[in-house]
């Protein structure tokens, strides 16, 4: 099938099309659409009695000087208007740099005698070109034939569709311009790229589009050919499509007609030859209804009509030669039929005998919809649709079985690339389905996160398994923290319409979403999972997009569809409206924060909502619209739409039509959203004169400030074809008017801004840009406003540093808030401000900090917003970051893992606002209870050092442990790096095995020794636990289902059988096993007279508290530590170690924890109180304990 | 093999079905108990699509020669009007589908590894001739599979072995459920006994499976080492032929 073919004529192409351009804008203040003087020239139209006054019909005439300069005259105001938003000039950058990065696509696949055929869009290639390719395996085997933007000027000239001959030698391929879909047919020898003599112009018009198919021999070919001048009256020569023979090398003026002369005036053909070129297949629709009628060309040249439009046979298919010659050809022909079936059935028709009344239902009506079916040589391939997420299975006629393909393989051949089963997720959807040979299906899948792969199936060689091919995109931005929700809405009759809800992980449900809605709802067209990495651009700026399966479409089959055409239209636009008031009404949004778009069909959409719920949204972006329903059908390409919309020659038909037409329902002042109309020149499906005369008559109506603007673009049409630039161009307008429009507060921030290294006079600040070359520095202010700003000096992004920019501000006053934000390229980023404190003066000072560690990878836990809504004056993590045990030095893979963690909204928020100090453990090191020896040390020291605001290492930079301290008023912080230098946890247990390695060792050592006396209290961050010895954890008799606080002295005994047995994790992570080493530290505290030490640590997922009862392994005893756990921030439970004289506190499922650590300092003595927390703020677990402070500091 | 679809070649079609024309249906014992094995041949069809079909013959208690043809498991077919004389065999296949009857004619002579000969078919409406040339499936070489369950939720990890053997080497690739595809090592086969490894690796580190089993009919029954990245078991492995 060749592409476009499928999308027929009409105004369809915007439903499933070029990706919604999901744009954003704002043109707050731009009010001035009065500026365009629009005058009223009335006219009345009669319909069945009824008087219609038309105000603005002179519009229509887009040949008129006036009209002309009319549209001239919009196109500058919008111009203007939008060429002045803020965000513009970025989002531009951002968008042409995304798909600089992007990868091929590969669509529209045919095959041929060993030969794949495929078009290839690469970036930045303004048009995609024709090739061929051995197989889907065999990238390298790829041979162009032909490359359209050789052919002109910007990339003007695209392929409308080709045809392989049936040998594959020769390609027939319909060329046009300027998205204007008015093709001209040549012919290319595929080894060669050779252009040969043919061309056959008007083979392919918007109206009805356009198809060939070669005859068994490759000699000629039949196409589809619209009547020449003369041949008919000029208001019909884009109608009356008929099939034509061409015999190569012949002009074309001896091409003898075949068929279609009988056929209605908005017939459209689409033509299929059969695998052996002996049957020829004419499939008729009438109009864009969705009704066909098909006919046989046989052998001899004789033609046949299998079915009529009245048979609702929505697909054919010719059958395929057996796997082997002990089974016959499939002489047959397979029909999708939803007659008595809206869901659909399959049936086969004899080509020797091919009347319907000989077909037998070979796939009867299921409880899914049959959206795409192909025969193979041993059965059938069918795409089931689940109301817009579908499936494939493999009907097996041989062995009479149906088969869903399962599993598949994790890797392909080079395993590079990780799995993405097409029928495991729900949001996903099969976009193309190709029969090779045999058995042998290429199937094409897409999801709203993950870009379309190529897969293959061959149930002769394995029924259950389908297999990744290297024809799969990859996304220039990553969708690791975006997530689907599949909601319903309510419709005003009660009907349940699905909604798909593209979202940030974690994103809060406060009604503050900027939010854009979209929909199609027509020609029993399905609004499936697409992937669009432009999505993320809005996303960013805290967006949300919703995609609604409306009435009208095909999600649920024939009865979906009918239940939104002709005289039900006015459902479509309820189920909109139902989606529209569901996203409010669950706090995604607000009016003010909501804008719809949609285009064509979905332009008609856009009309009707801003004209019957104006009240609802704050903009509407309306591509390529219908708005005029009364005279829609005068345009060429109106009149295939009569089938689908209904005509206001039937009464019933125009009163539908009257009572929603978008133009007639423009109420004189009445607030109406913000409005961008975008409209093609040449666009050949929807006239232009809808949007022309839509933007005059709300221009004139709307009693708000907002902007209705008119882009009118010379380059395009309906949008088919459209350059890559003029898309970008496009998409740039649209975000930037929708940013603007619904107040957006962006951000030109990637990652960040967040804080560390903290001390009484100074901070600093990393944050990653989006690319290279932007010019940043920091403000700070002491008002939350942001006024009378200091600043660090400017600093460039650049690549080798990973656009990160890093900024140590200096020279600040001691114990006091602080509030900063980025100025990138000049403009202050209010919208990621952050804040923090100065440390206090060295001397006595009373605090709190909050401590963790353990969380999932990127957690949106609310134990993160817990802990910043403490206020605390530092948070620390005290290792598990994430859990990406990366096991490889790759700093590609820890820096986006950073990446990954402060795309969490709720991480990203706590980051901003509190302080960062940071310790890893093993999981965000290198792996699960890794050690020196991990082959990550190298990256994962360096990209730690990068991307982290830290405090100066003991060692330098580079390639060393990130052990550090800090102090605040007078208590020490030592953090020491237990993994980068540790010894393999299975090694003897002796004197030689170091968790710290000699060096740290020693530098630790000395750092107790100097802060001895220094500072009353010293807090050693550990980060794994101190209590506890190998294989004897007090916990065991602890059952698996028992959770919250409990104490080794007072274990509940409940009955514990094999199966409920708590079962301690190994010892590896603990210094238990590090016991010699951990003798030596305790002696080195209790001989040099260490005073105030305490230990904090994570990795144990618990909450637990020693007074020092059972920490001393001091020889002979004599250095009690106080030890506090806080742990985990969303991992599940675990116990390790102990016992603690406090206890411990075992988390439920799902239950987050931190600490919160109290320092009072009274002058002699600092108290301190240490409170085990959850992710509802409840105490969980305490430890009070306090450390002399007197005549210590008179030391220093 | 290269395909004929040589309407035209109508002499060599006459020449066959006189051969297939049978005389008597009669096998002679000695020579049929000859035939008795697993043979296979590589056919191409006109979409390009390649097949291995298999003729499996067996000698039966009353001494006469049975079988069956087919591509793959569950697509058997019982052959008819076996003869054997000398060393030439014929029979035929029947098979019907969508109410069309399908006749297949096999002739050829053989020795005792390969059958050289002709196959006439109707697939496609009218008898088509091709050459037919079938190979006694010997050794290990060929494709087998098997499944492993993974933890309690019914996972079932699938693999697939293609193996070729020269001699007592064995080459060929091992694909697995979320495994991906390797090569296989050190793959011998001796004495019934078929050995190999495969490597597979993550993170930079190379982990070893194993491989060991015996060749009985058309399954391997044995035991495979499997390292799971660093922890070692051992399962029994019982893998079918598939060709």
């Amino acid at each position: 099938m060749e592409w476009l073919k499928t999308v027929a004529s009409s105004f369809k192409f915007w439903s499933h099309g070029i990706a919604v351009l999901m744009g954003p804008l704002m043109l707050a203040g731009c009010t001035s659409h009065a500026e365009v003087r629009s005058p009223k020239k009335p006219v009345t139209n009669q319909y069945h009695g009824v008087k219609v006054q038309d105000d603005y019909q002179w519009l229509e005439n887009g040949a008129d000087e006036a009209v002309r300069k009319w549209s001239a005259a919009q196109n500058q105001q919008a111009r203007g208007m939008l060429d002045r938003l803020p965000a513009r000039a970025f989002l531009q950058e951002r968008l042409q740099r995304l798909f600089a990065e992007t990868s091929p696509n590969y669509f529209d696949l045919s095959w041929r005698k060993g030969k794949l055929f495929l078009l290839k869009f690469q970036p930045p290639a303004q048009q995609p070109i024709l090739m061929s390719l051995k197989s889907a395996d065999d990238l390298k085997s790829a041979q162009v034939i032909l490359d359209p933007n050789e052919l002109g000027a910007k990339g003007s000239t695209t392929i409308d569709w080709y045809v392989p001959s049936l040998d594959g030698q020769l390609v027939a391929v319909s060329l046009s311009g300027n998205g204007s879909e008015e093709g001209t047919l040549y012919v290319y020898e595929t080894a060669t790229g050779q252009k040969r003599p043919e061309a056959i112009p008007r083979v392919q018009f918007p109206t009805a589009g356009g198809s060939a198919a070669w005859n068994a021999d490759g000699s000629g070919f039949f196409y589809t050919r619209y009547p020449q001048q003369g041949e008919r009256s000029d208001q019909d020569l884009n109608f009356y499509q008929q099939v034509y023979f061409h015999k190569l090398g012949a002009p074309p003026e001896q091409d003898s007609y075949e068929f279609g002369k009988d056929l209605p005036r908005i017939a459209e053909i689409q033509l299929q030859a059969s695998p052996d070129g002996r049957h020829l297949l004419a499939t008729v629709a009438n109009g864009d209804g969705g009704d066909y009628a098909h006919y046989l060309r046989d052998a001899m040249g004789q033609w046949k009509q299998v079915t009529r439009f009245e048979d609702h046979a929505k697909q054919a298919e010719f059958g395929r030669d057996p796997l082997y010659i002990e089974w016959g050809k499939d002489e047959a022909l397979y029909l999708r039929s939803t007659l008595d079936a809206p869901k659909g059935k399959i049936l086969r028709v004899p080509l020797a005998h091919p009347e319907l009344a000989n077909a037998t239902t070979v796939l009867p009506e299921g409880t899914n919809v049959i959206q795409d079916f192909k025969p193979t040589a041993s059965g059938l391939c069918v795409v089931l649709l689940k109301g817009g997420p579908s499936e494939v299975v493999f009907l097996d006629d041989i062995e009479k079985s149906a088969r869903k393909f399962s599993g598949g393989s994790s890797r392909t051949a080079s395993g590079s690339r990780p799995s993405r089963d097409p029928n495991l997720r729900t949001s996903s959807a099969v976009q193309q389905l190709l029969a090779t040979r045999g058995d042998e299906v290429l199937v094409r899948t897409e999801a709203y996160t993950e870009p379309f792969t190529w897969w293959r199936y061959d149930a002769h060689k394995d029924k259950e398994r389908i297999d990744p091919t290297p024809l799969a995109g990859a996304t220039p931005i990553s969708f690791d923290d975006v997530e689907v929700i599949r909601a319903t809405a309510k419709s005003k009759d009660g009907t349940s319409v699905p909604l798909n809800i593209i979202r940030k992980k974690g994103a809060r449900l406060d009604g503050e979403h900027p939010t854009v809605l979209t929909g199609y709802g027509g020609y029993g067209i399905s609004q499936v999972p697409s992937f669009d990495f432009t999505r993320h651009v809005w996303l960013d700026q805290g967006g949300v997009i919703a995609i609604a399966n409306l009435r009208g479409g095909g999600e649920f089959g024939e009865d979906w569809h009918k239940g939104g055409n002709l005289t039900n239209k006015q459902n479509v636009f309820d189920d909109f409206a139902a989606c529209a008031e569901f996203l409010i009404r669950s706090n995604y949004t607000k009016p003010a924060k909501l804008a719809l778009e949609g285009g064509s069909n979905g332009g008609l959409l856009m009309g009707a909502m801003m004209t019957q719920h104006p009240e609802l949204m704050q903009a509407v972006v309306s591509h390529v619209g219908i708005y005029d329903m009364l005279r829609v059908e005068l345009d060429p390409n109106g009149a295939f739409n009569v089938t689908e919309f209904g005509s206001v020659k039937v009464p019933e038909q125009f009163q539908a039509l009257y009572a929603y037409s978008p133009y007639h329902h423009v109420k004189n002042k009445s607030a109406y959203p913000a409005v961008l109309m975008m409209t093609g020149e040449n666009d050949g499906r929807v006239n232009p004169a809808h949007s022309r005369k839509m933007t005059a008559r709300l221009q004139a109506a709307t009693s708000s400030k907002r902007p209705v603007l008119l882009r009118t673009s010379s380059s395009s049409g309906h949008g088919i074809g459209t350059a890559l630039d003029e898309r970008i161009q496009e998409l740039a307008d649209v975000y930037s008017f929708l940013i603007a429009q619904l107040g957006i507060d962006y951000t030109l921030v990637d990652r960040g801004p967040w804080s560390g290294a903290v001390t009484p006079t100074s901070v600093l600040v990393k944050a990653k840009l989006p690319y290279e070359g932007m010019a940043a520095r920091l403000a700070v202010s002491r008002n939350p406003l942001l006024t009378r700003l200091l600043y660090a000096p400017p600093v460039q992004a650049e690549t080798n540093h990973y656009d990160i920019v890093s900024f140590n501000l200096e020279s600040l006053q001691p114990d006091t808030h602080y509030y900063y934000a980025l100025e990138i390229n000049g403009r202050l980023d209010r919208a990621s401000r952050g804040e923090f404190s100065t440390f206090p003066t060295p001397g006595p000072a009373s605090f709190q900090f909050a401590f963790a560690s353990c969380a999932h990878t990127a957690s949106t836990n609310e134990v993160f917003d817990r802990i910043r809504e403490h206020h605390p004056l530092f948070y620390m993590n005290m290792g598990d970051f994430h859990y990406l045990d990366i096991q490889t030095n790759n700093r590609a893979r820890f820096r986006a893992g950073y990446d990954t963690v402060l795309a969490s909204p709720q991480q990203a928020e706590l980051y901003r606002h509190v302080p960062f100090v940071y310790m890893w453990d093993d999981h965000d090191f290198g792996g699960n209870n890794t050690d020196h020896k991990s082959k990550s040390r190298v990256a994962s020291r360096l990209s730690y050092q990068e991307y982290v605001p830290h405090y100066p290492l003991a060692f330098g930079e580079g390639d060393i442990p990130i052990s550090q301290t800090f102090v605040v008023g007078r208590v020490k912080f030592i953090l020491t790096d237990l993994r980068s230098e540790r010894d393999e946890a299975k090694q003897k247990d002796n004197a030689k095995k170091s968790m710290l390695g000699r060096k740290q060792k020693e530098w630790f050592k000395n750092e107790l020794l100097a802060a001895n006396g220094a500072y009353p209290l010293i807090c050693w961050v550990s980060s794994v636990p101190w209590i506890g010895e190998a294989g004897k954890s007090p916990y065991r008799r602890v059952s698996t289902n028992a959770f919250g606080w409990m104490h080794h002295n007072n274990l509940i005994e409940t009955p514990i059988n094999r199966t409920n047995r708590f079962r301690p994790p190994p010892d590896e992570d603990h210094w238990s096993v590090f016991s010699a080493e951990r003798r030596e530290i305790a002696d080195f505290v209790k001989s040099n007279h260490i005073h105030g030490l305490c230990i904090l640590h994570g990795d144990s997922h618990m909450l637990a508290a020693d007074d020092g009862t059972h920490s001393d392994y001091a020889t002979d005893g004599g250095a009690p530590i106080p030890v506090m756990c806080a742990a985990p921030l969303d991992q599940t439970s675990s116990l390790k170690g102990g016992p603690y004289s406090e206890g411990v506190y075992r988390v439920r499922n799902g239950e987050g924890c931190f600490g919160l650590l109290s320092v009072t300092d009274k002058g002699d003595r600092i108290d301190v109180f240490y409170s085990g927390r959850n992710n509802r703020n409840e105490e969980k677990m305490t430890l009070r304990f306090h450390v002399r402070a007197d005549k210590t500091i008179t030391r220093k | 093999m290269k395909i004929h679809f040589a309407w035209a070649v109508q002499a060599l079609v006459l020449a066959v079905l006189v051969h297939f024309t049978p005389v008597s249906y009669g096998q002679e014992p000695d020579n049929a108990s000859k035939l008795e094995g697993i043979w296979k041949w590589t056919f191409t069809m006109p979409d390009g699509s390649q097949v291995m079909p298999r003729l499996e013959l067996k000698l039966m208690e009353d001494g006469e020669l049975a079988g069956s043809t087919r591509i793959r498991a569950g697509t058997e077919a019982p052959i008819t009007n076996l003869t054997v004389h000398g060393n030439e065999v014929s029979f035929q296949v029947r098979r019907e589908r969508d109410g069309r009857e399908v006749v297949t004619r096999y002739a050829g002579i053989f020795n005792s590894n390969t059958i050289h000969g002709k196959m006439v078919s109707n697939w496609n409406g009218e008898d088509q001739t091709y050459e037919w040339d079938a190979r006694r499936l010997a050794g290990v070489g060929g494709v087998w599979k098997w499944s492993v369950a993974f933890g309690g939720g019914g996972f079932r990890a699938e693999s697939t072995l293609t193996l070729k053997q020269e001699g007592e080497r064995l080459t060929g690739k091992l694909s697995a459920t979320r495994a991906g595809e390797s090569e296989i090592k050190k793959g011998r086969f001796k004495s019934g006994h078929i050995s190999f490894e495969t490597e597979r690796e993550r993170d930079g580190e190379t982990f070893t499976n194993r491989y060991s089993g015996k060749l009985s009919g058309d399954k391997i029954l044995g035991h495979m080492e499997l390292n799971f990245f660093g922890q070692p078991r051992t399962n029994k492995w019982e893998a079918t032929r598939m060709d």
